[in-house]
């Protein structure tokens, strides 16, 4: 009876796992944990996982996107999943390795760049078309600050978008996202005596914190600091007739303040935002009267950093007296910064590390015929200082023929690409 | 004794034959919806599996104008074992940017094509520039790159193609 009992029992345990087992196997096929998975085709591939292709920029980078279209302003998710990024006056955004992306705004928007914000929502600039009737000398074009909802409810998505601060001269964000800092120019301010404010955004759907303490001249760059805590601003002041000096300004955002930290000599101008890092305050700075009007061409433009307290800018030693600085951002923990630029005027742009601490300077990209987008807004970190975005596409001398469509092509097109920067080997400064 | 275990045991056979069928159609229901999503395919290169070849010549597009009226020469080749018949092709040329891309189409349709014969087929292309825009988003319209695409098919499933990508 006994074992009559324990032959019955052994049985009912055979069966439930015979048929547990074809169960658990499909529930972990379904959870993707199991090869085969058919997700897997949707992705872009690592560059590991097939044969060794060189993508122009060196080993281990990564394409992020495909086909044609001007991108741009790529930006990492807080919880690095996402990237969104603008294409061509759209903001557009889609899981890291993905290669189909979402349309956030209606078409041809106009952004000209993208954050994200902490509730996954977007924050976008784009140009308003009316001008601000104070002027034109030294007022930046205005735009209009929107916020972009997370979630779609329509299907262009227009509804979502909501224009949250007007005659916006500059913003910035947080280095891992997800605080945007704008700064308006108010109804009072005029020409003669230029003057803004300062608002932070969160939330696409939170309000926005406006800051009373204005900040005297036109912002021209703004970036917030790593810890959160205050944001820097290259600043543009008039002094007399028809001249001006640019500055960098400081606005803390507990006390409200604002202060100059440094006044640059006449005639020199700050390329996009400074960026405040464990080192010091650093800016890309340049003779403004080096270049033809319309032409950002980099080729004057020297890395600075501003120690606290020291008033007086320096050029940073570590990238070598002919280092040619286009754009820079600061790694999300505030202890490197990402520089695109050349090591002479006669060698290729790549993208650079500089650590903060040790002053060494180390080349992520070998760059191989590529044409890197210069602007500052186009270069970001991971949210986990591992990678950075950058944007370029194959340099062209003429006509080119391929054998695939044009969706699946990236060289031919500005496309994103990861570039690994941690473990790169230190470059001598007589290199490149 | 016995009756409790049977009952146990019909029991989890149905609760178990339920959690498959139901998770049966969650998988088929996966696999449809990540069919709408195209794969990466990062190489420049088209798979030889097609028996039809299609050459565009870099010198050709290089004399190109931005202008109507361009005439481009095709060359097409069957290099299977079995004729081909009613090829279509169709010609897309586009603009880079893919706010404005004003897709100019073409077609043409080729008859026949014996096996390892070549053929060069004519189009003619308008590659005029567009009218200036007047919506926010216009700068880099004049940098962008055009596009020449060219697709290839046959009603037995043979297919190819070729892009051109043309530099301002």
């Amino acid at each position: 009876m006994r074992s009559s009992k324990s032959r019955l029992a052994a049985s009912v345990a055979a069966i439930f796992a015979a048929l547990a087992l074809p169960v658990l196997a499909l529930a972990l096929a379904g959870c993707g944990l199991l090869p085969g998975n058919t997700r897997e085709g949707e992705t872009i591939p690592p560059a590991s996982a097939g044969p060794a292709t060189d993508l122009g920029l060196g080993p281990g980078v990564r394409l992020l996107s495909f086909g044609p279209g001007d991108k741009g302003s790529p930006r990492v998710n807080p919880s690095g999943e996402r990237v969104a990024f603008v294409l061509d006056g759209d903001v557009a955004k889609k899981p890291l390795y993905a290669q189909s992306f979402q349309r956030r705004t209606a078409s041809e928007f106009g952004a000209e760049h993208a954050e994200w914000l902490t509730d996954e929502g977007l924050a976008t600039l784009s140009p308003q078309n009316e001008t601000a009737d104070r002027g034109t000398r030294t007022m930046p074009n205005p735009s209009s600050l929107f916020g972009i909802r997370p979630d779609g409810s329509s299907s262009d998505g227009s509804s979502d978008i909501a224009r949250i601060v007007e005659d916006v001269t500059a913003a910035g964000a947080v280095p891992g996202g997800g605080a945007v800092a704008a700064v308006a120019i108010p109804s009072e301010s005029s020409e003669e005596l230029a003057w803004s404010r300062l608002a932070l955004l969160q939330g696409s759907e939170e309000p926005v914190r406006t800051y009373l303490r204005s900040i005297k001249g036109s912002v021209t760059g703004l970036s917030i600091s790593p810890d959160g805590r205050g944001a820097v601003m290259a600043v543009r002041r008039d002094t007399s007739g028809t001249e001006s000096r640019f500055e960098v300004q400081t606005y803390q955002f507990s006390e409200g303040s604002v202060s100059r930290v440094a006044r640059l000599p006449r005639g020199m101008e700050i390329l996009g935002a400074p960026q405040w890092t464990q080192g010091g305050i650093h800016f890309v700075a340049g003779e403004a009267d080096g270049q033809v009007a319309g032409d950002r061409s980099p080729a004057l433009y020297t890395l600075y950093r501003l120690l606290p307290g020291s008033g007086e800018p320096e050029p940073v030693r570590g990238v070598g007296e002919d280092f040619v600085a286009a754009s820079i951002r600061v790694s999300p923990d505030g202890d490197r910064l990402a520089v695109v630029g050349r090591r002479n005027p006669g060698s290729p742009t790549n993208l650079y590390v500089l650590d903060l601490a040790s002053g060494t300077l180390e080349a992520a990209t070998a760059n191989d015929n590529m044409e890197v987008k210069t602007n500052p807004l186009d270069l970001a970190w991971f949210p986990d200082g591992r990678y950075v975005i950058l944007v370029a596409r194959g340099v062209l001398s003429g006509p080119k023929a391929y054998d695939a469509p044009a969706q699946s092509l990236a060289s031919p097109f500005y496309n994103l690409y990861r570039v690994p920067v941690t473990d790169l080997p230190v470059e001598r400064e007589s290199e490149g | 004794m016995k009756g409790v275990a049977l009952w146990a045991l019909g029991t989890a056979v149905a609760f178990l034959a339920t959690a498959v069928a139901f998770l049966l159609l969650a998988n088929l229901g996966g696999t449809a919806a990540s069919g709408l999503i195209p794969q990466a395919k990062p190489s420049d290169t088209q798979s030889s599996e097609s028996p039809l070849v299609l050459e565009l010549s870099e010198d050709q597009l290089e004399g190109l104008e931005r202008r109507s009226g361009q005439r481009l020469l095709l060359g097409m080749e069957n290099e299977g074992d079995e004729e081909l018949s009613s090829i279509d092709l169709a010609l897309d040329v586009t603009s880079e940017n893919t706010a404005r891309p004003r897709t100019r189409s073409y077609r043409e349709t080729v008859d026949q094509l014996a096996p390892n014969e070549s053929t060069t087929v004519e189009f003619e292309i308008d590659l005029s520039p567009p009218i200036p825009p007047e919506a926010n988003y216009a700068s880099t319209d004049s940098q962008a790159r055009e596009i020449l695409e060219v697709k290839a098919t046959t009603p037995e499933g043979a297919s190819a193609v070729k892009t051109a990508v043309l530099v301002p």
